[in-house]
């Protein structure tokens, strides 16, 4: 039995080591269930994140449209501390997270429908829906850009005018 | 026939270099003795504390072993023996299971605390606790490739909602099993 055990424990290792390699993808592909329990270790290989994400809305009162206002943004300079004490990066993961969700999504589905009534989205608008706004401000959009290093802002994402709910 | 007299003096450097080299040599080779010495004087009082059968098969070799590994320059010899002792050890059989302890300890020692050992009941047991830490390993960390649901949302207006508007739409669309398999 316990021949057995290393005998699985060391097929796994193996199958571990081969998931890195791309071209076997189409093996992998063949069991997505089997392949589950399978550890992947490349992380964020090969296609690591190259771009900031950066949100941020702007409030409609009428016909009077206000300015964009920054949400999330990297800060340029981390703090000496910032490895003891970074509260900031949870939140900061998050956004990473349904930004990256959201934009996935939002190529995949078929109509703006199932976007606007997607999990990310539905959170961003709800977040956004939850600060403070000016008592005139009736609707919000939020907006999600990139940039790099070496690219210039882009649009990323866009979203519908929504009112405002009360709350 | 050259008297020690007439030796060039470079010859007596020479000598006594070769000389300072022997007695170099030698002085390695009684402290490689006094290791060989030590590792089975280690290895004696471990066998006396551990096992009862190696105690009695150094028993016999050691008295004679250290006068004549202090006595000659053999350290082969030593290394032999310990390398002897090694196999025997090695090669004795035992149904015990191999822990570092029982050599530590004993196996009479041990006896109790493996008396179940033989019926492998614990097994299942091992090899459940096995199965769910490579299944919280694998599965704790890893997000979801592919976590969203494409709702069909056909004829229904959503541009212009507020945002619990859009989640009631969105949980209708759920309980209403209208999702699109993707």
């Amino acid at each position: 039995m316990i021949i057995l055990i290393k005998g699985i424990l060391c097929f796994i290792v193996l199958l571990s080591l081969l998931r890195g390699i791309k071209k076997l993808d189409f093996i992998w592909n063949r069991f997505p269930i089997c392949m589950q329990l399978i550890p992947a270790w490349n992380f964020f290989a090969p296609f690591p994140s190259m771009f900031d994400y950066h949100l941020l809305y702007r409030e409609i009162s009428g016909h009077e449209v206000g300015e964009w206002q920054d949400l999330y943004t990297l800060k340029d300079k981390r703090s000496l501390y910032c490895f003891l004490w970074n509260p900031e990066k949870r939140s900061i993961k998050s956004f990473l997270d349904i930004a990256l969700d959201l934009i996935s999504f939002s190529n995949k589905a078929q109509d703006k429908r199932q976007v606007y009534t997607s999990l990310p989205y539905l959170q961003l608008l709800n977040y956004v829906n939850s600060l403070n706004h000016k008592a005139s401000s009736d609707k919000i959009q939020f907006l999600i850009l990139t940039n790099s290093r070496a690219q210039d802002y882009q649009v990323a994402f866009l979203s519908d005018v929504h009112p405002l709910s009360k709350r | 026939m050259i008297m020690s007299s007439e030796i060039h003096p470079n010859m007596r450097v020479i000598q006594q270099n070769q000389l300072s080299e022997l007695e170099s040599n030698r002085s390695a080779t009684i402290s490689a003795n006094n290791l060989a010495l030590a590792r089975l004087v280690v290895l004696e009082s471990t066998a006396i504390s551990t096992n009862n059968s190696t105690l009695a098969r150094l028993g016999i070799v050691s008295a004679p072993l250290e006068s004549v590994i202090t006595s000659t320059n053999d350290l082969a010899l030593a290394t032999l023996i310990v390398i002897n002792a090694s196999l025997k050890s090695a090669t004795t059989p035992s149904n015990a299971p191999s822990f570092a302890a029982e050599w530590l300890v004993g196996k009479e020692d041990l006896a109790p605390y493996f008396k179940h050992r033989e019926g492998d009941q614990y097994t299942p047991a091992a090899v459940a606790l096995a199965v769910i830490t490579i299944f919280i390993i694998t599965k704790s960390g890893r997000d979801a490739t592919d976590s969203q649901f494409l709702l069909n949302l056909q004829n229904i207006q959503v541009s212009g909602l507020n945002v619990d508007q859009l989640l009631d739409i969105r949980q209708t669309a759920l309980s209403g099993e209208n999702v699109i398999c993707n």
